[in-house]
């Protein structure tokens, strides 16, 4: 890419890329020969397998690593966690600041499935109670879906007050699952500890894997029906799918080069701490929010306050479209950020900024405090031209 | 004549990587293989021990939670179970 582009688009997919993540990649595409499971060539691409999976398990607090299984991203976690657990006649409870990702699944389910689904509206900043959550759940309630933090707002959601209240609900509380998205690789999470029976992930946010991997975690106590069904490379003489893990949910040949990457990726992200990460993007964050504030004219979104949300910010500008001001800032400062519903447009509609939704700004690892300086003065070249 | 060397056989190939480390740390010689043929026409893997390692390793699956397994010794052409531990279905 130009050296000209400045990146501020990480919340849809982080760059650049650690090299050490590329070389990964490039190395797993040039030695690995074959298919895991199938015939003695596999054997080598079965260990890098088995050494990310253990890497990624801990990273989320997770002892028995089979309990993680690869996916293609977090959309594709998620569908297999809503379309596996839900029966016909069961009840969700889910909020308004979903993704697409979670929303449209559940939406077929229930027109189609007999799902019934409880959307719990979030305040105009995005953020929802840990009771109005809790006052959602029904004895039917099979499920509880958190998206820990916006991808619109940044909005950080109250998951250790959520989670701790249904556990103390028992064996007859309903299954917790969260979409990590915008968290995994900036907040700490430990499914374990938070009692989290399920938690989706994509590789290429925040953890800086390559496009196209993913993973979900299910809880040991936890059978979900396979989305897919196929090849495991094992147990072939068995007419239905395995149900050992991993391979009850994972068929086909996977993504190797991109998980052996993914798998770099997350021992990058716990070298450098998520401390360490966390203190980067407030940082960036105080500087974005302080030179926006000033900006003639502008609406900001969400709670405005790196302690309440992960480093993403979206925005208005009166009478400007979001497209124009991402199209300005890109032709005439090679800024990408992005415009428009980001794919959530229950978000936008809660906070206010349906049709033409925001520009959003997501800062990364790699971006600089000069980055934010140029997205600021960008911001104001924009207003400055249009008159606004 | 030497006593013939045990194999161990997992369900999953996760499950005998998992194994395979933890035997390891437990200090045992072990041998990671191709499954045989003539035990299972599935593709995957299985770990080779000597008959002194047993014990340890069926204690070692046991506190570790590495089941089900199936050792099987070597009898002339002829693979014999001689153990399952846990639920092998």
């Amino acid at each position: 890419m130009s050296e000209q582009v400045i990146y501020l688009n990480n919340a849809a997919t982080s760059w650049p890329k650690p090299d050490r993540v590329i070389e990964k990649m490039v190395w797993a595409a040039t030695e690995l020969l074959a298919t895991p499971g199938r015939g003695s060539a596999g054997v080598r691409s079965e260990r890098v397998l088995f050494e990310a999976r253990e890497n990624v398990a801990e990273f989320i607090g997770v002892r028995d690593s089979s309990r993680i299984i690869f996916t293609c991203n977090a959309t594709a976690a998620l569908n297999i966690a809503i379309s596996g657990l839900l029966a016909p006649g069961d009840h969700v409870v889910t909020t308004s600041m979903d993704h697409n990702s979670v929303a449209r699944p559940l939406a077929r389910m229930e027109d189609n499935q007999g799902v019934a689904v409880t959307r719990v509206e979030a305040d105009r900043q995005g953020m929802v109670t840990a009771a109005s959550v809790l006052d959602a759940v029904r004895p039917d309630t099979a499920l509880v879906v958190l998206t820990h933090a916006s991808n619109v707002t940044g909005t950080v959601q109250p998951l250790e007050e959520v989670s701790s209240a249904l556990r103390s609900r028992g064996e007859r509380r309903p299954r917790l699952l969260v979409d990590a998205a915008q968290t995994a690789g900036v907040l700490p999470i430990d499914v374990i500890a938070s009692g989290i029976d399920m938690l989706a992930v994509p590789g290429h946010k925040s953890l800086y894997g390559p496009s196209g991997t993913g993973f979900l975690y299910i809880a040991p106590d936890l059978v979900l029906d396979p989305l897919f069904e196929g090849g495991t490379g094992g147990q072939s003489t068995l007419r239905r799918q395995p149900g050992l893990m991993p391979e009850r949910y994972e068929s086909g040949t996977p993504n190797i080069p991109g998980i052996a990457a993914l798998g770099e990726a997350v021992s990058f992200i716990r070298e450098k701490g998520l401390e360490n990460i966390r203190r980067h993007e407030a940082d960036l964050f105080h500087l974005l929010i302080g030179g926006l504030r000033d900006v003639p004219g502008i609406t900001l979104f969400g709670p405005c306050d790196p302690g309440l949300q992960v480093a993403v910010v979206s925005f208005r500008l009166e009478g400007l479209d979001p497209a124009e001001v991402g199209g300005f800032l890109e032709e005439a400062k090679g800024i990408q950020i992005r415009v428009g519903l980001h794919c959530s447009p229950l978000s936008h509609r809660t906070i206010g900024s349906m049709p033409e939704g925001t520009v959003r700004v997501s800062p990364g690892l790699f971006n600089t405090r000069e980055d934010i300086a140029a997205l600021i003065d960008g911001v104001r070249k924009v207003v400055e031209m249009r008159g606004a | 004549m030497p006593e013939p060397e045990l194999v161990i056989v997992f369900p999953t190939t996760h499950l005998t990587l998992s194994a395979e480390r933890s035997l390891e740390r437990a200090g045992i010689t072990l041998r990671t293989i191709m499954k045989p043929r003539r035990i299972s026409s599935d593709c995957g893997l299985a770990i080779r021990i000597d008959p002194g390692s047993l014990d340890i390793c069926r204690k070692t699956l046991t506190s570790e939670g590495l089941l089900p397994a199936r050792f099987f010794r070597e009898e002339g052409d002829e693979w014999t179970c001689i153990e399952e531990m846990g639920d092998t279905g």
